[in-house]
Protein backbone atom coordinates (compact mmCIF):
# COMPACT_ATOMS: atom_id res chain seq x y z
CA UNK A 1 0.00 0.00 0.00
CA UNK A 2 1.06 3.63 -0.56
CA UNK A 3 2.64 5.87 2.07
CA UNK A 4 0.19 7.56 4.41
CA UNK A 5 0.76 11.12 3.15
CA UNK A 6 0.16 9.91 -0.41
CA UNK A 7 -3.07 8.17 0.63
CA UNK A 8 -4.26 11.42 2.20
CA UNK A 9 -3.38 13.43 -0.93
CA UNK A 10 -5.23 10.88 -3.09
CA UNK A 11 -8.44 10.84 -1.03
CA UNK A 12 -8.63 14.30 0.57
CA UNK A 13 -10.76 15.72 -2.23
CA UNK A 14 -13.31 12.89 -1.85
CA UNK A 15 -13.47 13.12 1.96
CA UNK A 16 -13.62 16.91 2.03
CA UNK A 17 -16.25 17.08 -0.72
CA UNK A 18 -18.49 14.55 1.04
CA UNK A 19 -18.25 16.59 4.22
CA UNK A 20 -18.66 19.93 2.45
CA UNK A 21 -21.64 18.92 0.32
CA UNK A 22 -23.27 17.31 3.34
CA UNK A 23 -22.59 20.04 5.90
CA UNK A 24 -22.48 23.13 3.63
CA UNK A 25 -19.96 24.56 6.06
CA UNK A 26 -16.33 24.75 4.94
CA UNK A 27 -14.60 25.06 8.36
CA UNK A 28 -16.71 22.24 9.80
CA UNK A 29 -16.04 20.11 6.70
CA UNK A 30 -12.30 20.70 7.19
CA UNK A 31 -12.54 19.65 10.84
CA UNK A 32 -14.37 16.46 9.87
CA UNK A 33 -11.83 15.73 7.12
CA UNK A 34 -8.95 16.13 9.57
CA UNK A 35 -10.63 13.87 12.15
CA UNK A 36 -11.25 11.21 9.50
CA UNK A 37 -7.59 11.18 8.43
CA UNK A 38 -6.35 11.05 12.03
CA UNK A 39 -8.60 8.06 12.60
CA UNK A 40 -7.28 6.51 9.39
CA UNK A 41 -3.71 7.04 10.65
CA UNK A 42 -4.53 5.08 13.82
CA UNK A 43 -6.35 2.28 12.04
CA UNK A 44 -4.37 1.95 8.81
CA UNK A 45 -2.74 -1.30 9.92
CA UNK A 46 -6.14 -3.01 10.00
CA UNK A 47 -6.99 -2.05 6.41
CA UNK A 48 -6.03 -4.58 3.77
CA UNK A 49 -5.77 -2.69 0.48
CA UNK A 50 -6.61 0.57 -1.27
CA UNK A 51 -10.19 -0.48 -2.07
CA UNK A 52 -10.69 -1.23 1.59
CA UNK A 53 -9.26 2.20 2.45
CA UNK A 54 -11.69 3.93 0.06
CA UNK A 55 -14.66 2.00 1.49
CA UNK A 56 -13.50 2.73 5.05
CA UNK A 57 -13.07 6.46 4.30
CA UNK A 58 -16.56 6.79 2.82
CA UNK A 59 -18.10 4.90 5.74
CA UNK A 60 -16.28 6.85 8.47
CA UNK A 61 -16.81 10.20 6.71
CA UNK A 62 -20.55 9.49 6.41
CA UNK A 63 -20.82 8.62 10.12
CA UNK A 64 -18.79 11.63 11.22
CA UNK A 65 -20.75 14.02 9.00
CA UNK A 66 -24.07 12.78 10.37
CA UNK A 67 -22.71 13.10 13.93
CA UNK A 68 -21.41 16.61 13.23
CA UNK A 69 -24.73 17.68 11.70
CA UNK A 70 -26.66 16.31 14.68
CA UNK A 71 -24.31 18.04 17.12
CA UNK A 72 -24.60 21.41 15.49
CA UNK A 73 -28.19 20.99 14.44
CA UNK A 74 -27.30 22.34 11.03
CA UNK A 75 -30.48 21.37 9.21
CA UNK A 76 -32.87 23.92 10.78
CA UNK A 77 -30.50 26.72 9.75
CA UNK A 78 -31.50 26.34 6.11
CA UNK A 79 -35.09 26.53 4.94
CA UNK A 80 -36.62 26.80 1.53
CA UNK A 81 -37.30 30.47 2.19
CA UNK A 82 -33.59 31.15 2.73
CA UNK A 83 -32.69 29.99 -0.73
CA UNK A 84 -32.18 32.62 -3.37
CA UNK A 85 -34.38 31.91 -6.35
CA UNK A 86 -33.09 31.75 -9.91
CA UNK A 87 -33.87 34.95 -11.82
CA UNK A 88 -35.68 33.26 -14.71
CA UNK A 89 -36.36 29.93 -16.37
CA UNK A 90 -33.23 30.34 -18.49
CA UNK A 91 -31.13 30.84 -15.39
CA UNK A 92 -31.53 27.11 -14.60
CA UNK A 93 -28.51 26.67 -16.83
CA UNK A 94 -26.36 29.10 -14.90
CA UNK A 95 -24.17 28.40 -11.83
CA UNK A 96 -26.96 29.65 -9.55
CA UNK A 97 -28.85 26.47 -10.30
CA UNK A 98 -26.12 24.30 -8.78
CA UNK A 99 -25.92 26.55 -5.74
CA UNK A 100 -29.71 26.40 -5.30
CA UNK A 101 -29.68 22.64 -5.67
CA UNK A 102 -26.83 22.25 -3.14
CA UNK A 103 -28.79 24.34 -0.66
CA UNK A 104 -31.92 22.29 -1.27
CA UNK A 105 -29.93 19.10 -0.67
CA UNK A 106 -28.76 20.63 2.63
CA UNK A 107 -32.39 20.84 3.77
CA UNK A 108 -32.84 17.06 3.53
CA UNK A 109 -32.72 15.05 6.76
CA UNK A 110 -29.28 13.53 7.55
CA UNK A 111 -29.61 10.00 6.17
CA UNK A 112 -31.31 10.86 2.84
CA UNK A 113 -28.89 13.78 2.45
CA UNK A 114 -25.89 11.49 2.82
CA UNK A 115 -27.45 9.02 0.38
CA UNK A 116 -27.93 11.79 -2.22
CA UNK A 117 -24.35 13.05 -1.74
CA UNK A 118 -22.87 9.55 -2.06
CA UNK A 119 -25.04 8.81 -5.10
CA UNK A 120 -24.32 11.98 -7.06
CA UNK A 121 -20.88 13.03 -5.83
CA UNK A 122 -19.30 9.59 -5.73
CA UNK A 123 -21.53 8.01 -8.38
CA UNK A 124 -22.15 5.04 -6.10
CA UNK A 125 -24.99 2.64 -6.81
CA UNK A 126 -27.65 2.03 -4.14
CA UNK A 127 -26.18 -1.33 -3.05
CA UNK A 128 -22.76 0.28 -2.42
CA UNK A 129 -24.45 3.08 -0.47
CA UNK A 130 -26.40 0.56 1.61
CA UNK A 131 -23.17 -1.27 2.47
CA UNK A 132 -21.31 1.95 3.23
CA UNK A 133 -23.80 3.47 5.62
CA UNK A 134 -25.14 0.18 6.93
CA UNK A 135 -28.82 0.37 6.08
CA UNK A 136 -31.02 -1.93 3.96
CA UNK A 137 -30.95 -1.53 0.19
CA UNK A 138 -34.72 -0.98 0.08
CA UNK A 139 -34.35 1.92 2.52
CA UNK A 140 -31.66 3.51 0.35
CA UNK A 141 -33.83 3.22 -2.76
CA UNK A 142 -36.83 4.61 -0.93
CA UNK A 143 -34.85 7.59 0.45
CA UNK A 144 -33.39 8.27 -2.99
CA UNK A 145 -36.77 8.17 -4.68
CA UNK A 146 -38.41 10.43 -2.10
CA UNK A 147 -35.47 12.86 -2.08
CA UNK A 148 -35.46 13.18 -5.87
CA UNK A 149 -39.22 13.70 -5.95
CA UNK A 150 -38.94 16.36 -3.26
CA UNK A 151 -35.98 18.13 -4.91
CA UNK A 152 -37.64 18.07 -8.33
CA UNK A 153 -40.85 19.42 -6.84
CA UNK A 154 -39.09 22.25 -5.04
CA UNK A 155 -37.08 23.18 -8.12
CA UNK A 156 -40.22 23.23 -10.24
CA UNK A 157 -42.03 25.30 -7.62
CA UNK A 158 -39.15 27.78 -7.56
CA UNK A 159 -39.17 27.90 -11.37
CA UNK A 160 -42.96 28.47 -11.59
CA UNK A 161 -42.85 31.19 -8.94
CA UNK A 162 -40.01 32.90 -10.80
CA UNK A 163 -41.75 32.76 -14.17
CA UNK A 164 -45.05 34.05 -12.79
CA UNK B 1 -39.27 23.07 -16.33
CA UNK B 2 -40.65 19.75 -17.50
CA UNK B 3 -37.40 18.84 -19.24
CA UNK B 4 -35.46 19.49 -16.02
CA UNK B 5 -33.18 16.51 -15.39
CA UNK B 6 -32.69 16.49 -11.64
CA UNK B 7 -30.13 13.67 -11.68
CA UNK B 8 -27.91 15.36 -14.24
CA UNK B 9 -28.11 18.64 -12.31
CA UNK B 10 -27.28 16.88 -9.03
CA UNK B 11 -24.18 15.33 -10.64
CA UNK B 12 -23.11 18.83 -11.68
CA UNK B 13 -23.95 20.45 -8.34
CA UNK B 14 -22.23 17.79 -6.26
CA UNK B 15 -18.94 17.56 -8.14
CA UNK B 16 -15.88 17.07 -5.96
CA UNK B 17 -14.23 20.25 -4.71
CA UNK B 18 -10.62 20.66 -3.68
CA UNK B 19 -10.03 21.59 -0.03
CA UNK B 20 -8.31 24.89 0.67
CA UNK B 21 -5.49 23.17 2.54
CA UNK B 22 -3.46 20.02 2.10
CA UNK B 23 -4.41 17.51 4.81
CA UNK B 24 -1.38 15.34 4.03
CA UNK B 25 1.06 17.93 5.43
CA UNK B 26 0.75 16.92 9.12
CA UNK B 27 1.60 13.38 8.07
CA UNK B 28 4.30 14.18 5.53
CA UNK B 29 7.13 13.73 8.02
CA UNK B 30 5.48 11.01 10.06
CA UNK B 31 7.41 7.75 9.90
CA UNK B 32 5.76 5.05 7.87
CA UNK B 33 5.07 1.91 9.79
CA UNK B 34 8.21 -0.06 9.11
CA UNK B 35 10.43 -2.36 11.05
CA UNK B 36 13.56 -1.35 9.11
CA UNK B 37 14.92 0.85 11.87
CA UNK B 38 14.20 -1.75 14.49
CA UNK B 39 15.98 -4.40 12.40
CA UNK B 40 18.97 -2.09 11.89
CA UNK B 41 19.18 -1.35 15.63
CA UNK B 42 19.01 -5.05 16.43
CA UNK B 43 21.77 -5.79 13.91
CA UNK B 44 23.92 -3.00 15.37
CA UNK B 45 23.47 -4.33 18.90
CA UNK B 46 24.38 -7.80 17.68
CA UNK B 47 27.50 -6.50 15.93
CA UNK B 48 28.58 -4.68 19.11
CA UNK B 49 27.79 -7.53 21.50
CA UNK B 50 29.35 -10.35 19.50
CA UNK B 51 33.00 -9.17 19.92
CA UNK B 52 32.33 -8.52 23.62
CA UNK B 53 31.13 -12.08 24.02
CA UNK B 54 34.13 -13.41 22.15
CA UNK B 55 36.51 -11.35 24.33
CA UNK B 56 34.84 -12.58 27.51
CA UNK B 57 35.09 -16.17 26.28
CA UNK B 58 38.78 -15.73 25.45
CA UNK B 59 39.49 -14.18 28.87
CA UNK B 60 37.82 -17.14 30.58
CA UNK B 61 39.83 -19.54 28.43
CA UNK B 62 43.08 -17.74 29.38
CA UNK B 63 42.24 -17.84 33.07
CA UNK B 64 41.57 -21.58 32.73
CA UNK B 65 44.89 -22.13 31.00
CA UNK B 66 46.74 -20.21 33.71
CA UNK B 67 45.02 -22.20 36.47
CA UNK B 68 45.92 -25.44 34.68
CA UNK B 69 49.56 -24.39 34.35
CA UNK B 70 49.70 -23.47 38.06
CA UNK B 71 48.19 -26.83 39.00
CA UNK B 72 50.74 -28.66 36.83
CA UNK B 73 53.60 -26.72 38.48
CA UNK B 74 52.22 -27.46 41.94
CA UNK B 75 51.91 -31.16 41.10
CA UNK B 76 55.47 -31.18 39.73
CA UNK B 77 56.83 -29.58 42.92
CA UNK B 78 54.88 -32.02 45.06
CA UNK B 79 56.12 -34.91 42.97
CA UNK B 80 59.76 -33.73 43.32
CA UNK B 81 59.41 -33.41 47.06
CA UNK B 82 57.84 -36.88 47.35
CA UNK B 83 60.68 -38.27 45.23
CA UNK B 84 63.31 -36.72 47.49
CA UNK B 85 61.52 -37.96 50.61
CA UNK B 86 61.33 -41.44 49.14
CA UNK B 87 65.06 -41.39 48.33
CA UNK B 88 65.83 -40.35 51.93
CA UNK B 89 63.64 -43.14 53.32
CA UNK B 90 65.26 -45.73 51.01
CA UNK B 91 68.72 -44.50 51.93
CA UNK B 92 67.89 -44.70 55.66
CA UNK B 93 66.48 -48.23 55.30
CA UNK B 94 69.61 -49.36 53.41
CA UNK B 95 71.83 -47.89 56.12
CA UNK B 96 69.88 -49.72 58.85
CA UNK B 97 70.01 -52.99 56.95
CA UNK B 98 73.75 -52.70 56.51
CA UNK B 99 74.25 -52.42 60.29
Amino acid sequence: MKGFAELVRQHQSMVFSLAYHFLQDRPLAEDVTQEVFFQLYRELASLENEQHVRFWLRKVTSCRCIDAARRRKLRPRLTLEDIREPASHESFRDPLLSETLRKLVATLPETPRMIVVLRYQEDMDPSEIAETIGIPLATVKSHLHRSLTMLRGKMQRLGRETVS
Amino acid sequence: MNDFDIERELHKALQRVEPARDFSLPFAKAPTKSYTWMALAAALILVLLTPLGVLRYQARQMRGEEARAQLVTALRITSNKLQKTRQLVVRELNRRNSL
